[in-house]
């Protein structure tokens, strides 16, 4: 019989890092390979933080895929009501050196697992406020997913349920803590105001249809426990988005991570929104599948409008913002390919200098052909010409930044990049849509509405 | 209840469930005695043993577990000869062709086996896991064994839940549609979407998305991704519904005994370098049996591999029908005949004249089999060593690593057979006097930059390309006399150069056949010192091209002494710069303060030298190589060594590769069993001095090794060596046949003449008797007188 080698590496890879991150709790181990990850404080093995994951299905894993790497992250439990996500995720982070007890009952996973700091929440938006504010008292930070619920009151009960307690709550507006986003809003927007007076904003998030969710029917959770968590049925518990009762929709799911940036961008709270959609292509759909609207923000500069759309019938476009000022546009995504650069106005000051300083990239000039033999052909995607392309990149998942903000603020206090009173801010926002969609008049904000 | 009683129930039903299990084993082992292949109508199932809705746009792939393992037992089919390598569980036999890892990015040529045959490592003591060994060798690999791992936790690389495991591909042999596409299958693997491939090569449904490029915690209940139809799409099957019943039920055109093309897949074995036109091929194959004919087995799938002495393997006694002597000769065991020669219409061998020892120290395919022996060897390709066989847009098959054949090799029974043979390559440390071997994985962060000089010359070739976009033509390198540009596979060609001296050495323009001009036009118009427009112009194109790695250095043209360079915001900054003060370019990178040429000098040195050759690397990038690997931060101690065409390499003290024997850079070889030739084209059929001459190929070519290291000192020896016999006796012996001839006339000559003498005396001494016979009284009358 041979003994296995565990692989084995002169060099250390990406995944040689998680692994030895987790399997030592802590240390950057950067070789001279080189990693693509940059340095961060590198914490003793007193800083590793325990943590819980409630909620394992997809937008969960995509959570674990950015704390596992994060050095000093001990994944202690993960709690799913579906054993087949359940099982998935605690495999995920098992095989980089985790080792989680896995729990259906977010409650006895409480009651059971000593020593933990923080949890992590991921479930349908209709369970976020009872879970938060469980895991609140328990002595946890929290970090819980968008939306914080469908209903404001829930909202609420978790900002209060923090200042209560004490302990933190990060709400998953992943933009916030994104460099991209930062450096666009923070350093061009707002400090070189290099695009004058935003007056307009666009944004959409256009993605194919598709088909609702299916699952193993092996895998099929009984119905009296579907119940007792509180769902109707199978279908609904793999499609909850689109039931009023778990969530908020496609304007909610979708538009909120965008809404959040106008509110940035324009430094305040909308004053109004109109809109309209409707439930027009899916059948069997609580939610409206179309929505478009207008917000208006004033300022201390004047006014500034919106537009938003989420379509799920087509992905003409994809998702992305725009932010238009008197002397230049920004066209940001999360996703480089789809928005990463600043238009200049002809008018406009030279932004020559700027590239000098390192704060855009040179102005993209056109790209031609060479009728060359042999030499492959590039097919990147080159940028359009004229645009200035932001010179910050994100070398991880888009999630990871955000994280990283929240366990830093546990551990060393820097402050969180979208605490539970600005998440709210931008729940009361996005969830008014729904009523101007189903009334068809306008939601007018007062300023006390975004207060808790 | 008493324990006694209880225990006693419990060992009952034990008992009961046990043997009702083996019942059922039992059941599906047993042949009902129909020689009709049943139709195989039926629906799909997929890994979740769940009926597959053909139309329904989420539907899983086929899962051969619960589709085919209906009717036929999986898990005793996965104990087959195909399936069992990692298990364990089977004796490894008489070795067999291995896999070998080739990597041309570090000079890699890594023989693995799980089977421990002789010369071959096995893949966990070199910590390839069962997903890396899948992901490399997948391809060419039929499911089950390791690809289908119990613990799929293990290797933190793994990304087995996207992927899926790899099921037993059934219809990769039992598949009798000429739809069964193997380039397909080994595609889907590539693209490391396990689960779908048997259906993708199945033909029964189209599989589009990669796994490859989906995130890491994917399921393929999370669906598709909405936001991404384009790159990161997920894998998934649209099942040809018009293939389908209205219940779901599809036709499978399965055969009992798999083609031989299906086989064939995996086990061909050419000339490389030979028309298909001029391959004759296997004998048994053109009298019209097939594969199978004697590669049997059961549901077991325990196969029958066809070698001398496999009957007392694992207790397989019919595997001795089917060796060459079962058919032709016929087996006896012990007193008893147990098959009679002539099975399947096997000739029988008369071999008149041969002296019996051949029988005893040669096995049959020694004269029968693959190519006759000349004065140098035969280059072959093989399906799984060097990827022969998957078609598609791009040329999959490689020529490295070189195996040859015929060498004749005594093997572990005293046997001398005809083998395939080829060197391993690959970087190693010392472990006292063993070498460990390092994967590719492992040293490939130490092979960057130092070896593929051709790709990273081609990589600045293109990027080059962007310099004059308007000029018909392409970008080279004019170095050592030659014109280097870049072919479809990022690797190089080369001209010879018969251009202006004042190009030389450097990058510039091939317009047409023979005509070359400066990559940057008039680059001095003025006769001022400076760039003229157009030339700057043209540099900052190609500044930009070459600007991919602008943390470590950035790119710049050398010229009359400045330093041309590309600024953040896209113009041209000027620099004195000592270094250069003539009126050509040099084109640098700099990074700090220093400025180095685009490409190592010693790298154009050694593209040149590999340059149209099958080489991949020289003496000096390996010296290179094992020096950084040497000093490399956290390396274990030990000393790092290159093995290649049958030496081991190390840096001396003075830093120089020198090459020493070593066991680890033995040839790798197994036995050729195929491409059998008739009686009259047997080796040895026309003459005995076939193989007894002075210098007949079968004792005397020289078995010369090969690598993929460009390099003098290569291991070399002659074939008798390979078969322990003595060469000087051998060729002494062989001369003796030079005059066998007349000294067999003499020695029949004599013989008649001692005949004659003999006959002559006999002669005489019949007289004689009778003389005294006739003068001697006989009868009353005679004696009367």
């Amino acid at each position: 019989m041979v003994e296995k080698k565990k692989p084995d590496s002169l060099f250390m890879s990406r995944r040689d890092f998680l692994l030895a991150s987790a399997a030592t709790g802590a240390g950057l181990m950067l070789s001279s390979s080189g990693l693509a990850q940059e340095p961060s404080p590198a914490p003793g093995k007193n800083d590793d933080l325990h943590i819980a994951l409630i909620g394992a299905g997809a937008q969960g894993r995509v959570l674990l895929e950015s704390i596992v790497r994060i050095p000093g992250i001990r994944v202690q439990a993960i709690c799913d009501i579906w054993d087949y996500s359940l099982k998935y995720g605690v495999n995920f982070v098992k095989k980089l050196g985790h080792n989680p007890t896995g729990y259906e009952d977010y409650q006895e996973m409480l009651d059971k697992e000593k020593g933990l700091d923080a949890a992590v929440i991921a479930t349908p938006d209709f369970m976020h406020a009872e879970h938060t504010n469980a895991c609140l008292r328990a002595g946890l930070h929290v970090y819980c997913e968008k939306e914080m619920s469908n209903s404001l009151e829930s909202a609420r009960s978790m900002v209060l349920t923090a200042r209560e307690t004490k302990k933190l709550l990060q709400i998953g507006h992943q933009r916030r803590s994104n460099p991209r986003y930062i450096h666009a809003i923070e350093r061009l927007v707002k400090e070189r105001k290099i695009f004058g007076r935003i007056t307009h904003a666009n944004a959409q998030w256009n993605r194919s249809k598709s088909d609702d969710l299916g699952w193993p029917k092996r895998n099929t959770i009984p119905q009296e426990t579907l119940e007792r968590y509180g769902y109707a049925s199978m279908q609904h518990f793999r499609n909850w988005r689109w039931y009023r009762k778990y969530g908020g929709g496609p304007i909610v799911d979708l538009g909120s991570h965008q809404i959040d940036i106008f509110s940035w961008v324009f430094r305040t709270n909308p004053r109004s929104v109109v809109a309209c959609g409707g439930v027009d292509f899916y059948r069997d759909h609580e939610w409206f599948d179309n929505v478009m609207c207008i917000y208006e923000y004033e300022n201390d500069e004047g006014v500034g409008r919106a537009f938003y759309q989420v379509l799920t019938t087509t992905k003409h476009g994809g998702f992305y913002e725009t932010f238009m000022g008197e002397n230049g546009s920004l066209q940001i995504s999360e996703v480089p390919a789809r928005g990463n650069s600043c238009m200049r106005e002809n008018h406009a000051p030279d932004w020559g200098a700027l590239a000098m300083e390192g704060l855009l990239l040179k102005e993209t000039a056109p790209i031609t052909r060479a009728p060359i033999k042999d030499v492959a052909v590039d097919v990147r995607v080159t940028a359009d010409t004229g645009k200035w392309p932001l010179p910050v990149e994100l070398n991880k998942p888009a999630h990871q930044p955000h994280l990283e903000n929240f366990f830093d603020a546990i551990r060393y206090g820097k402050p969180l990049n979208c605490p539970g009173e600005v998440g709210y801010e931008t729940a009361v926002a996005v969830i008014k849509v729904n009523e101007a969609v189903a009334t068809g008049q306008p939601v007018y904000f007062k300023p006390e509405d975004f207060h808790v | 209840m008493k324990p006694a009683v209880l225990t006693g129930l419990i060992a009952v039903c034990v008992l009961a469930a046990v043997s009702s299990a083996n019942t059922k084993s039992e059941h599906h082992f047993e042949w009902d005695g129909s020689r009709i292949p049943p139709v195989h109508r039926f629906p799909l199932f997929d890994e979740n043993g769940e009926q597959i809705v053909p139309a329904f746009s989420q539907s899983l792939p086929m899962s051969s577990k619960h589709t085919c393992g209906v009717c036929h037992d999986y898990s005793t089919i996965r104990q087959g000869w195909h399936f069992n390598s990692s298990l364990g569980t089977a004796d490894p036999g008489r070795p067999g062709e291995p896999w070998v890892w080739v990597d041309e990015a570090t000079a890699t040529w890594l023989p693995l086996s799980y089977r421990g045959w002789k010369g071959t490592y096995h893949p966990d003591a070199l910590g390839i896991s069962e997903w890396r060994f899948t992901q490399l060798f997948g391809r060419h690999m039929p499911g089950g064994d390791m690809g289908e791992p119990e613990d799929t936790l293990s290797d933190p690389h793994s990304r087995w839940d996207l992927s899926g495991k790899l099921e037993i591909n059934c219809l990769a042999c039992h598949n009798g549609s000429h739809e069964q596409d193997q380039s397909e299958f080994a595609k889907q693997m590539a693209r490391e979407n396990f689960r779908w491939a048997a259906t993708a090569a199945s033909g029964l449904g189209d599989v589009i998305g990669m796994a490859t490029r989906v995130r890491d915690a994917w399921t393929i209940f999370d669906g598709p991704n909405p936001d991404d139809t384009e790159f990161a799409v997920r894998p998934a099957v649209q099942y040809h519904t018009d293939k389908f019943d209205s219940k779901g039920r599809t036709v499978f055109n399965v055969v009992h005994q798999p083609p031989d093309r299906n086989c064939l897949q995996c086990h061909s074995v050419s000339p490389a370098h030979v028309g298909h036109s001029q391959i004759d091929g296997d004998v048994h194959s053109l009298s019209g049996m097939k594969c199978a004919d004697c590669h049997r087995n059961d549901l077991s799938h325990r196969m029958v591999r066809g070698f001398e002495g496999e009957e007392l393997i694992e207790g397989m006694a019919h595997a001795a029908d089917f060796s060459c002597r079962g058919c032709h000769v016929g087996a006896e065991n012990g007193t008893m005949r147990t098959v009679q020669q002539g099975r399947l219409g096997a000739p029988k061998p008369v071999h008149a004249g041969i002296p019996p020892v051949h029988f005893e120290k040669m096995a049959c395919t020694t004269c029968h089999s693959g190519p006759m022996p000349g004065p140098g060897l035969t280059t072959v390709r093989t399906s799984r060593i060097n990827r022969v066989g998957i078609h598609g847009r791009a040329e999959w098959f490689t020529d490295e690593p070189v195996i040859v054949e015929p060498v004749f090799v005594r093997n572990e029974q005293g046997v001398i057979e005809p083998r395939r043979m080829f060197w391993p390559a690959f970087f190693g440390r010392m472990a006292g006097d063993r070498v460990e071997p390092l994967t590719p994985d492992m040293v490939t962060t130490a092979t960057e930059g130092i070896l593929g000089a051709q790709q990273q010359i081609g990589r600045v070739l293109a990027a080059l390309s962007a310099t004059n976009p308007e000029t018909t033509g392409h970008p080279v390198l004019i170095t050592g006399g030659k014109a280097l540009s870049r072919d479809l596979n990022g690797r190089l060609e080369a001209e010879d150069y018969r251009g202006t001296p004042t190009l030389e050495e450097n990058w510039a323009w091939r317009v047409a056949e023979g005509v070359f001009i400066p990559l940057l036009p008039d680059v001095d118009p003025e006769g001022t010192g400076e760039l003229g427009f157009e030339a700057e112009q043209a540099l900052g194109r190609a500044l930009d091209s070459l600007d991919d790695n602008p943390e470590t250095s950035q790119p710049g043209l050398l010229y009359a002494g400045k330093l041309y360079r590309m600024q953040l915001d896209g113009s041209i900054v000027t620099t004195d710069h000592a270094e250069l003060k003539s009126s050509t370019t040099q084109w640098v990178l700099v990074s700090g303060d220093t400025v180095e040429p685009l490409v190592p000098t010693e790298n154009v040195k050694a593209a040149l030298e590999t340059v149209g050759t099958k080489k991949w690397a020289t003496e000096e990038q390996i010296s290179r190589v094992l020096k950084r690997l040497a000093s490399a931060a956290g390396a274990k101690p030990g000393e790092f060594v290159y093995v290649s065409s049958g030496k081991l390499y190390r840096n001396n003290a003075e830093g120089v590769l020198e090459a020493v024997d070593h066991e680890a850079a033995q040839p790798v070889s197994w036995a050729i069993g195929h491409d059998v030739r008739p009686a009259a084209q047997s080796l040895g059929a026309v003459s005995c001095r076939e193989c007894h001459d002075a210098d007949a190929p079968y004792f005397h070519s020289i078995v010369k090794a090969a690598g993929p290291m460009i390099t003098e000192t290569v291991a070399a020896a002659p074939m008798h060596l390979f078969q322990s016999r003595d060469g000087s006796y051998e060729r002494l012996f062989g001369y003796s046949f030079q005059w066998r001839e007349y000294f067999k006339t003499f020695l029949f000559g004599s013989a008649g003449f001692l005949a004659l003498i003999l006959s002559a005396y006999a002669l005489v001494g019949v007289r004689r008797a009778a003389r005294y016979v006739g003068t001697s009284p006989s009868s009353p009358e005679e004696r009367s007188h």
